[in-house]
């Protein structure tokens, strides 16, 4: 993929744009798109294409992109869809670089537009020309400046980047961002995403210094893999904070008929996103709020917060949902609390959050909100107005507005509550960007993503150091794999399955399959009993439901006689399943039952799982899950997220059991899977977890591959 | 003279009779097929009746023979109003028959399913024996019984039929063994056949499947539109799984599933797309529900036909579980190479013709 920086810039600062399809006619896009490029101011060389005009708006119009005599960096083309293949090919002999595609009538139209869609990539690709859309809404650079869309344009620059595949969300929202004074650096309209998609901007976005924060719209993942790769490396330059949309069922409908894509399940998505240090937001208010908070404020060094207020109540409840979202209500050093004791009313309550009470002016808010911001104990201030018969809300504005400057490594966020009173104060905090909102909970949910964010930043950094384990054995695993295919089976049976996680160095309960009584009571003897016998069928799911599994057989005539009662019983309570005979295992001592699990996520690839496991699994559902591969940071912390942490760590003054050979099965599992990308489900259900230092045993192993 | 072999019993003739048909036209053998009898179950766009084992043995091999050559008698309500045209019943039979045997090496005659069938009128299975001088040999199939030694009891039951007509049956093919039985048989149960007198051609070890409709055999049954890749419609269906469940439990079982025909209702857009997200054979669409132009869109895609019919899930995978075991001229030749190697492993098929 050719996304080296220099070469995206010929997208966002072209040197020169060609608008193929720009029209007369003020209706038509093609018209609006022209003004735009040219209303924005942008300064570089501009190319309307239209072989019946010869004017429009000023400039000289060309038959066809080949007529131009200058070099052309983008073109933008918004002719009906069944002309664009020939301007493509044309933009090809032109050797243009970028093409913007507005025009709709492609994949999202299904029928013949697929076919398009099809062609046009092949010609992208024939002449190296990297495509925005087709179906989109255009891009837009603040700093260059350069709106390429039919978007209406606010004035204001900022640090956010917007990448949505929804352009009439982007339409809507910057003409509301003008209104409000939200300041942008780039946007991108993805539309059908045919070639270049979310991956590749955030990659380019990462390294932009004119973004502080990525936004994201999307309804689709191109590529989960390639997503969480790139966004983890962009987190821990600038925060991602993403708005998913098509997460319900029914929301996924939507998003399916509207650009022809799906949106991944729930519990891959935040492991994927976990891994790739993204905020994930559920509302435009939350993506917005952040966003400003981002663009505005530093990310704070810890979660401790202070809250300085002129009322009682928003003081209370902003606490309270401080607590709520996860961070910590500041305890002030000894000498802020004795200073402020000094300097404020004897009714203003010192401790957090601090109340300067109603009758506080500016001066007094500067008293608190500096000792505050000095006081090592504290990370990040939340001030809170309400407008009282004396309160100055400019002047406290101000207060606020200095003080920031003054101490600017700790992120200050404000709460005017009210209406007119405090419309001028609020416009004073914008221009001198300080997040205001107009209700506590925004700002402290907007604080909370500032600190979430460097946990967020953190955390990628402790997860990128991977074990690297040796002694495996992929070609044994994949060779009982492949026998299984030849047989036209994606189940492996038990015995397989065993031997396919025993070559990745897991150690397994001793299994092998028998086709015949004698041989049963053969392999029997040489296991050595008591031994266990299992119904080997890749039909049956759940072995001991239809009568195939009978433990503690010791001797010879037990096992034969178990033989026959296994296949009689599966022929009669699951008459279809193919039969390949039973397995014989050898019995294990009981050992603390925990899961390791792995599915494959069509987006993301595999997620794994661990809990209680045996019987507990289905009824407590305490299960943790993470993106393969697992670092051995995520390993240790997936298991002492559950409940089992508690049953292995020795509950009740039960022996801690071997916690290390879990993480060490977690690790060997993720290998497995991330060695052996077909393998599309897998289970280690029960695991037998003995005391420390004796290990665990897998008992019974279950793979569907590919 | 043709060597006729006249393949009698239970399930699993037709594709025995193919490969071995096969098998003798691949080694140049003049290799012909016959059905005295059968009965009435498809009409022709002609009003005929045919038995569609006929069809599909007639086109999988290109036999040139008619359908009324091959098949003379087909029964459609009655058999006791044709015990006073018997005489020129049998002279059906011998005429067509010779037809077929007409410059051949060998004819494969299929029976009726159940012994006793046309005794009262006179054409008994020994009777027809006798009318084409066959050699008889009796299919069991093992994987049916839960006592597989009652298979001997079998044996005998036939052959002493057989011998009340003087006619004798010459030997058994045990079809379908599981691998659980295949002790048992092969040490005890088929020496003890050979015991009678009544040589053992051969023990088939149970497949999976030696036959699979294909996508256009499952539309011909359930009348179904197709809305996605008409082109695509030679894959064989091997497995049928409904899509009912949340989508992300749905996928464990669309994974298990090789080869299959995932059901689902068309308004259920999330379980469709996972569904052609594991590839399967086709996807069915049920309760008259066009989906959603995404679902399109991804069908087109990963190359999977997708199907609309109008009956509830329930109906359709009745429907297409009848169809699974349908055998249609592409159901024999979907896992042809399968059905050879039965043949050439399994069976003492040089044995059979001497």
């Amino acid at each position: 993929m050719q996304t080296a920086k220099s070469d995206m810039d010929r997208l966002f600062k072209p040197r020169s744009v060609a608008v193929i399809g720009a029209s007369r006619d003020p209706k038509k896009l093609g018209f609006g798109i022209l003004k735009n490029i040219v209303d924005c101011g942008y300064k570089g060389s501009v190319y309307p294409v239209n072989p019946q005009a010869d004017q429009i708006l000023g400039l000289k119009v060309y038959k066809s992109v080949l007529e131009i005599p200058d070099e052309v960096d983008l073109a933008v083309i918004v002719v009906p869809a069944p002309a664009v293949l020939d301007v493509m090919e044309e933009c090809g002999k032109k050797s243009v670089k970028y093409a913007v595609i507005i025009s709709a009538g492609f994949k999202e139209a299904g029928g013949e537009g697929i076919e398009r869609e099809r062609r046009l990539i092949e010609i992208a690709k024939k002449y190296g020309i990297r495509v925005v859309g087709p179906n989109c809404l255009g891009i837009l650079d603040m700093y260059t400046p350069l709106n390429a869309s039919f978007a209406y344009w606010s004035n204001y620059k900022g640090g956010i980047a917007f990448i949505s595949q929804s352009g009439a969300l982007l339409s809507g929202i910057l003409d509301w961002a003008g209104k409000v004074g939200i300041g942008f650096s780039k946007i991108v309209s993805l539309g059908n995403k045919a070639d270049l998609n979310e991956v590749d901007f955030i990659e380019y976005l990462g390294e932009d210094p004119e973004t502080k924060v990525i936004l994201l719209y999307l309804e689709s993942i191109a590529d989960g893999r390639k997503f969480v790769d790139v966004v983890s490396r962009a987190t821990r330059k600038k925060p991602v904070v993403l708005i998913m949309g098509g997460i319900t069922e029914r929301g996924a409908r939507a998003a399916l008929s509207h650009t022809g894509a799906m949106a991944a399940g729930g519990v891959a998505l935040k492991a994927a996103l976990r891994k790739a240090g993204a905020l994930l937001v559920e509302t435009p208010t939350e993506l917005y709020d952040l966003a400003i908070a981002f663009d505005y404020q530093p990310i704070p060094l810890g979660s401790r917060v202070a809250v300085v207020t002129n009322a009682g109540g928003p003081g209370v409840i902003t606490t309270d949902l401080l607590t709520a979202r996860g961070l910590a209500v500041a305890e002030f050093a000894k000498e802020t609390i004795s200073y402020l004791k000094s300097k404020l009313p004897p009714m203003a309550a010192v401790y957090n959050p601090v109340d300067v009470i109603g009758d506080a002016r500016a001066d007094r808010y500067a008293v608190a909100l500096e000792a505050v911001l000095r006081d090592p104990n504290v990370d990040g201030v939340i001030v809170i107005l309400t407008p009282q018969i004396v309160t100055e809300p400019e002047e406290t504005a101000k207060v606020i507005v200095e003080l920031h400057r003054k101490y600017p490594t700790k992120p200050v966020l404000a709460s005017f509550i009210g209406g007119e009173k405090v419309s001028k104060a609020i416009e004073i905090l914008k221009e001198s960007k300080i997040p205001v909102y107009e209700f506590p909970d925004r700002a402290v949910m907007a604080l909370a993503g500032l600190c979430r964010y460097r946990e967020l930043r953190e955390y990628v950094l402790k997860i990128v150091e991977h074990v690297e384990l040796f002694d495996v054995d992929r070609s044994r695993a994949l060779e009982v794999i492949e026998e299984a295919k030849k047989q036209n089976r994606r189940v492996l049976l038990e015995h397989e399955a065993k031997e396919v996680v025993k070559s990745y160095g897991i150690p397994v309960a001793p299994t092998k399959l028998a086709t015949s009584e004698s041989e049963a009571v053969e392999i029997a003897r040489k296991l050595g009993y008591p031994v266990v016998l299992k119904i080997a069928s890749p039909d049956i799911t759940h072995k001991s439901d239809v009568g195939g599994v009978l433990v503690n057989l010791k001797s010879d005539e037990e096992v034969a006689e178990a033989f026959r009662t296994i296949i009689l019983n599966v022929r009669r309570y699951a008459p279809t399943a193919s039969i390949h005979g039973v397995v014989v295992q050898r019995m294990v001592p009981m050992g603390r039952e925990v899961i390791i699990g792995v599915t494959k996520d069509p987006t993301f690839g595999h997620i794994m799982m661990f809990g209680l496991g045996g019987i507990y699994t289905e009824l407590f559902k305490d299960v943790s899950f993470r993106l393969a591969p697992l670092s051995l940071y995520e390993a240790r912390e997936m298991i002492t997220e559950t409940k089992a942490y508690a049953l292995l760590k020795g509950f009740r003054g039960a022996p801690p059991a071997d916690i290390n050979s879990v993480i060490n099965i977690l690790l060997r599992t993720s290998k497995l899977v991330t060695d052996i990308s077909q393998i599309a489900e897998m289970d280690i259900n029960p695991l037998f977890v003995y005391e420390e230092g004796m290990g665990s045993i897998a008992v019974d192993v279950k793979i569907v591959v590919e | 003279m043709a060597k006729t072999i006249f393949i009698i019993g239970e399930r699993g003739k037709t594709v025995l009779i193919y490969g071995l048909l096969k098998k003798f036209l691949s080694l140049g053998m003049k290799a012909g097929y016959f059905k005295p009898i059968s009965k009435a179950r498809y009409r022709l766009p002609s009003m005929k009746y045919v038995d569609p084992d006929v069809i599909a043995v007639k086109q999988a091999l290109n036999l040139e023979d008619s359908f009324e050559d091959i098949n003379p008698i087909i029964i459609t309500r009655n058999i006791l109003d044709l015990k006073s045209d018997i005489n020129a019943l049998r002279k059906r039979i011998e005429d067509a028959y010779n037809k077929i045997a007409q410059g051949r090496d060998v004819v494969l005659v299929e029976s009726y399913p159940n012994l006793e069938a046309m005794t009262s009128i006179g054409l008994a299975l020994p009777q027809l024996a006798k009318i084409l001088n066959a050699k008889t040999v009796f299919l069991l199939n093992a994987k049916d019984r839960d006592v597989v030694d009652e298979m001997v009891d079998k044996v005998i039951l036939h052959s002493c039929y057989f011998e009340h007509y003087g006619a004798k049956i010459d030997g058994v093919i045990i079809n379908n063994v599981p691998v659980y039985y295949f002790e048992r048989v092969e040490d005890v149960v088929a020496p003890e056949i050979e015991k009678l007198g009544i040589k053992v051609y051969g023990i088939i070890r149970e497949r999976v499947r030696l036959t699979a409709p294909t996508v256009s055999d499952i539309i011909e049954v359930l009348d179904a539109d197709v809305l996605e890749n008409k082109d695509k419609l030679n894959n064989i269906v091997e497995d049928i799984v409904i899509g009912a469940m949340a989508p992300s439990t749905a996928l464990r079982w669309f994974r298990r599933a090789v080869n299959a025909a995932i059901v689902t209702g068309g308004d259920r857009t999330d379980l469709i797309v996972m569904a052609l997200e594991t590839r399967p054979s086709v996807v069915v669409l049920t309760g008259g529900l066009y989906p959603d132009i995404g679902v399109l869109i991804k069908a087109r895609e990963v190359g999977t036909p997708l199907l609309l019919v109008p009956y509830d899930t329930y109906t359709t995978v009745e429907k297409l579980r009848e169809a699974q075991f349908m055998i249609t001229p592409s159901s024999l030749k979907a896992k042809e190479s399968d059905i050879l190697e039965v043949i050439e492993k399994e069976i003492k098929w040089k044995e059979l013709i001497q």
